[in-house]
């Protein structure tokens, strides 16, 4: 796998987070969520959510890309509050606009979402072709590069009910890098998997660390986070309770939480 | 037994010709006032599904309204009692060069009112039967709704749309019958007017009914052929045989579904 030529690598780093969330508040059917989050991400960064289930990791990915509303609080990305106009007005963002900012944000479901009707190859184009206007000669080009990159080149007219899971995963991969997005989010991305396909999505997420893409990851995949992130992040009942470097969290972990989440994950 | 046999024949093979004009005149109003149907059942499907609560409860209340009434009590209201209370009187107009008769107006608008009505909950029931997570991998890439709709989830619903909307058509071309009372001279009526002066009435609505069998049966093979197709886009086989489609299954067959 050769993703070294990638169009999409961040170039350098710089000091603006590409994510910053500010006390963000959010509840779900009455119960908070969000407690108060803050976090942000820098450019090339590679953070990894982790914290016992119901502890708010999906819901705070989900609000990065406004498939999830926050009560209160703000949240930028790429210096643009996501869901509202701009910074200063409570105003809601028109769809025109929303589909505009997501369309910088490539997002990677925990069941894959490939839209079954098209080719593993009309997954990767249809973005490009349908949102951004590019060509349908040029998108077709750089889907079948990006499913070679992913290692899929020979299933480019595959339908993803040919596919196994660990292969469906790779092709929305794909699709969400055709947008050249700013920052990619991963929810749970190898949790549908059967275990011997969790290794070659994750390895594909490791290039993409190693080509210095912004990502956001919610895994379970301890190794993973140890080898891959920059922070690794802990939230428990709604609030981020440890915000670490992988040495750091994983050999000396400060809160009382991390430790036993920790331990019933070992 | 005094069956007619030539009369038979004759009336079977070589129709006269209003009984012919009255077969096309079956399948032109079936046909325009199914296209117009599905068009008005889209709006109100998506008036449904509206985040304007006053659309939603006026689709609502034209769902409740349409389908708890008669057709026939629908049409007459539309073609004699709007012309009654002075309301409105359709008139023959010239269309491309045709002739629309005001009776066959009036038809085609009460078919497409009534049927809409129905086809508007298959649309709904279609759109519903689409993953949440396809909306939401759409919207992922930056798909504006409308776009979320044409690319995405209108190809997906029609899977499931197609066969009762199909079966939707099917029995819009045997309601057609009830348009004689409007006196739109579709089969059904010439059909009657051929029994009254020539008394062999057995003999001619047994052709009428061989005719909407005929009807009905070729478009059966037509709905076959694109719902084969629409499962073939989303890579699964499945055959309904044509038998089953036509004489009714023995027993349920297993629901297929799409994978991922």
């Amino acid at each position: 796998m050769n993703l070294k030529e990638s169009p999409m690598s961040a170039t350098s780093e710089t000091t603006a987070p590409v994510v910053s969330v500010r006390d963000a508040c959010c509840t779900l059917g009455g119960r908070k969520v969000l407690d108060n989050v803050s976090l942000d991400v820098m450019r090339g960064q590679v953070v990894v959510l982790i914290g016992p289930s119901g502890a708010g990791k999906t819901t705070l990915l989900r609000s990065l890309n406004h498939l999830e509303s926050v009560d209160s609080g703000s949240i930028l990305v790429d210096g643009m509050p996501i869901g509202h106009r701009d910074l200063t007005s409570g105003k809601k963002v028109g769809t025109t606009e929303l589909a505009r900012r997501r369309s910088q944000i490539g997002f990677v479901f925990q069941h894959f979402n490939l839209f079954p009707h098209m080719t593993a190859a009309e997954n990767v184009w249809n973005g490009p072709v349908r949102v951004l206007g590019t060509p349908k000669d040029e998108a077709r080009r750089n889907a079948l590069a990006l499913l070679e990159r992913v290692g899929l080149g020979d299933k480019a007219e595959s339908r993803p009910s040919q596919l196994s899971g660990g292969q469906q995963q790779r092709v929305a991969i794909a699709r969400a890098l055709a947008m050249r997005p700013k920052v990619m989010l991963f929810d749970e991305p190898t949790s549908a998997l059967d275990v011997e396909m969790v290794g070659e999505v994750l390895e594909v997420m490791r290039e993409l660390a190693r080509e210095h893409m912004t990502m956001v990851a919610v895994t379970h995949e301890m190794r993973f986070a140890r080898e891959v992130a920059d922070r690794i992040v802990v939230m428990d009942a709604g609030r981020i309770i440890e915000d670490a470097p992988p040495d750091q969290l994983f050999s000396n972990p400060r809160h009382e939480r991390t430790k036993t989440f920790l331990s019933t994950i070992a | 037994m005094q069956f007619d046999w030539q009369f038979f024949w004759k009336a079977l093979f070589t129709p006269s010709e209003p009984f012919l004009d009255g077969l096309i005149l079956t399948i032109v109003i079936s046909v325009v006032a199914m296209v117009l149907a599905i068009l008005a059942g889209l709006v109100v499907a998506l008036m449904r599904r509206s985040r304007f609560a006053a659309l939603r409860w006026a689709a609502g209340v034209y769902i409740w309204v349409i389908r708890g009434t008669p057709l026939l009590v629908q049409l007459v209201l539309i073609y004699t009692g709007l012309a009654a209370v002075g309301l409105y009187q359709f008139h023959d107009v010239s269309l491309v060069g045709l002739s629309v008769k005001a009776a066959v107006q009036a038809a085609i608008l009460g078919l497409m009112i009534n049927e809409s009505a129905y086809i508007a909950e298959i649309i709904r029931a279609g759109l519903d039967s689409v993953p949440k997570g396809q909306f939401e991998a759409a919207a992922a890439i930056g798909m504006k709704p409308g776009k979320v709709m044409r690319w995405i989830i209108m190809p997906q619903a029609l899977r499931v749309m197609v066969p009762p909307l199909g079966n939707s058509f099917n029995g819009m071309m045997k309601t057609t019958s009830v348009l004689s009372v409007i006196g739109v001279s579709e089969m059904f009526l010439v059909t009657q007017s051929i029994s009254s002066y020539t008394f062999h009435t057995f003999e001619i609505f047994i052709v009428a009914a061989i005719y909407y069998l005929a009807l009905t049966t070729i478009w059966t093979f037509i709905q076959a052929y694109i719902e084969g197709r629409l499962a073939r886009q989303l890579g699964i086989e499945q055959r309904v045989p044509i038998t089953q489609r036509l004489l009714g299954a023995r027993r349920g067959a297993p629901a297929l579904q799409p994978q991922g």
